[in-house]
């Protein structure tokens, strides 16, 4: 690209008809995949599902999301202490970024700045201006933080401490904790539905997922449970969340046992169980929620859901522990 | 600028804890009762792999799968480690395609036929692994014997048979030490074994229900 770009000064038409040729190849989704064991990132190219790209990152790569325009990959190197930045575009890493001791899971502003960054070691958020930087606040949470949710008007930071059993509502203004709301054992993430009247916390070791109404005191409205016939419900471990943005249909990671339950949104039972692969972890929808991927630690794998039919059309071989997914248009 | 909040914030704090003691509690005479783990590895012991983690086909329970001649004689095929993952698909596929009218059936009896000898295999490792952390507590209760009768005798060795025997003391526990440590450091891998195992089971039923109709 760079050197179409040097082209494109002195023969302008040329370069032109470069660019457009090369344009084509830059303009489907793909799909980026922290792989935990192997400390690298999966490129895959969402209209072939072929891996595109391995790329070597920082030690114990995991939390993965992008930035809102989908320019930019952020993921945390958790053993390297930092966040890392990606061009989606180029694949190269354009910086790094602070992030206190052992980022696990992160959330941007909805406006793409700063970044709140979950501390599993120092029971700590620490909050970065990803412009410059510039260390903005760190924000003392509960034991073990993890999950990291952001309400879509972007008032309200969530945050899950795995030992202490909370999630803990930071209001953004003034970086303090304004609600603590008991959930069941470890909760892993924290997600907001699009129109931000419903926030969904799984708990991984609970086996539940709650729904709490951010708009009457933070209250818990439903612990929905999980049953699969032929699986121990001791396997039954909650953890990756994604919401349809019309707030139809919620798909929930259950680990172990290897399934992803849809959820109704609406009356919040749950539907069907998805057979995807072993250890399914997080979740990640195609921009268009044409398809949502889910990461399989165990099977280095992911599994490709048609959303619309609810079935699951195809598993791709990654790296080792593929653990977290962000996918681009 | 940077704002350090205080840690009082989270005022709930105490209540989830004082909740988490009292399970503890609750489940304390249990715990107690329950014998000592001999489990060493860090992946949770799993005595059983459970169908439903990666089959989504019809029953599986209470099926004959030695009566029919044609999966008896591929399930010892496909549970075989091995046969590697890519030569047991294109078995199944195989087979599939010879399976005819009953290629359902026949499939979930294959299914059911690998998972019982992958499933009784793993049961056995499993097994293996609790006498290999056996033999590791044993062989570390010898070592601590053997280092207090070395010094002991050390002390009180006079006469040249006396040092002769403390020189072969010394060797031995240089050896179970050594023996101690090999093994110590085999260990990740041997709690792998089951893992594998666990891949294999799911890699065999993902290809299984590829080509069920």
């Amino acid at each position: 690209m760079k050197r179409h770009l040097t082209l494109s000064t002195g023969l302008l038409a040329l370069a032109g008809v470069l660019i457009v040729d090369a344009a084509p190849a830059f303009a489907q989704a793909r799909a980026f995949v922290s792989n935990e064991r192997d400390h690298t990132m999966s490129v895959i190219d969402m209209d072939t599902l072929k891996v595109i790209d391995t790329i070597k990152t920082g030690r114990r790569p995991r939390g993965i999301i992008a930035s809102p325009d989908g320019k930019l990959i952020y993921l945390c190197a958790s053993d390297d202490n930092r966040v890392e930045v990606y061009d989606a575009k180029t694949l190269k890493l354009v910086k790094t970024l602070r992030s206190g001791p052992d980022p696990e899971l992160f959330v941007l502003h909805p406006s793409g700045n700063p970044l709140y960054i979950a501390n599993e070691d120092d029971n700590m958020v620490t909050v970065v201006n990803v412009e410059n930087n510039d260390l903005i606040a760190e924000i003392p949470v509960g034991v073990e933080p993890e999950g990291m949710g952001i309400s879509p008007d972007g008032k309200f930071m969530v945050n899950t401490s795995e030992t202490t059993n909370m999630a803990h509502v930071v209001d953004t203004a003034t970086n303090e904790i304004i609600e603590n709301i008991l959930v069941d054992s470890r909760p892993r993430i924290a997600e907001f539905s699009a129109d931000g009247k419903q926030l969904w916390v799984s708990a991984e070791v609970g086996g539940t997922v709650a729904v709490v109404d951010p708009t009457d005191g933070w209250k818990i409205i439903k612990k929905i449970s999980f049953k699969i016939p032929g699986v121990n419900d001791d396997a039954i471990q909650p953890v990756g969340v994604r919401l349809t943005k019309d707030g139809s249909k919620a798909f929930i990671a259950l680990g172990p046992a290897n399934r992803v339950a849809v959820v109704d949104a609406k009356t919040l039972e749950v539907e069907k169980y998805l057979l995807v692969g072993q250890r399914v972890w997080q979740l990640g929808f195609t921009p268009d929620e044409k398809f949502l991927i889910s990461t399989n630690g165990n099977s280095n794998d992911i599994s490709i859901i048609d959303v619309a039919s609810e079935k699951v059309t195809k598993s791709v071989p990654v790296g080792r522990l593929p653990w977290g997914v962000v996918v681009v248009p | 600028m940077i704002t350090r909040m205080p840690p009082h914030r989270i005022a709930v704090a105490p209540l989830s804890c004082g909740a988490a003691l009292a399970a503890l509690l609750v489940a304390g005479p249990a715990a107690a009762a329950a014998p000592v783990g001999l489990w060493p590895c860090i992946q949770p012991k799993v005595a059983t792999l459970a169908s439903g983690q990666m089959w989504a086909g019809p029953p599986i329970e209470n099926l004959d799968w030695h009566a029919d001649a044609d999966v008896a004689e591929l399930v010892p095929v496909l549970a075989a480690r091995r046969t590697s993952i890519e030569d047991a698909t294109q078995h199944i596929e195989s087979f599939a395609q010879d399976a005819g009218a009953d290629r359902n059936a026949k499939l979930t009896l294959l299914f059911a036929g690998t998972f019982e000898q992958i499933n009784a295999l793993r049961s056995r490792i499993m097994e293996g692994i609790e006498r290999y952390s056996q033999h590791q507590l044993d062989l570390s209760q010898r070592i601590k014997q053997e280092s207090l009768d070395l010094a002991h005798k050390k002390k009180a060795a006079d006469t040249a048979a006396d040092k002769a025997q403390v020189a072969q003391l010394e060797q031995q526990v240089l050896w179970d030490t050594r023996i101690y440590d090999t093994r110590a450091q085999a260990m990740t891998a041997v709690c792998e074994s089951p893992v594998i195992l666990d891949q294999r089971a799911f890699a065999i039923a993902r290809a299984i229900q590829n080509v069920m109709q």
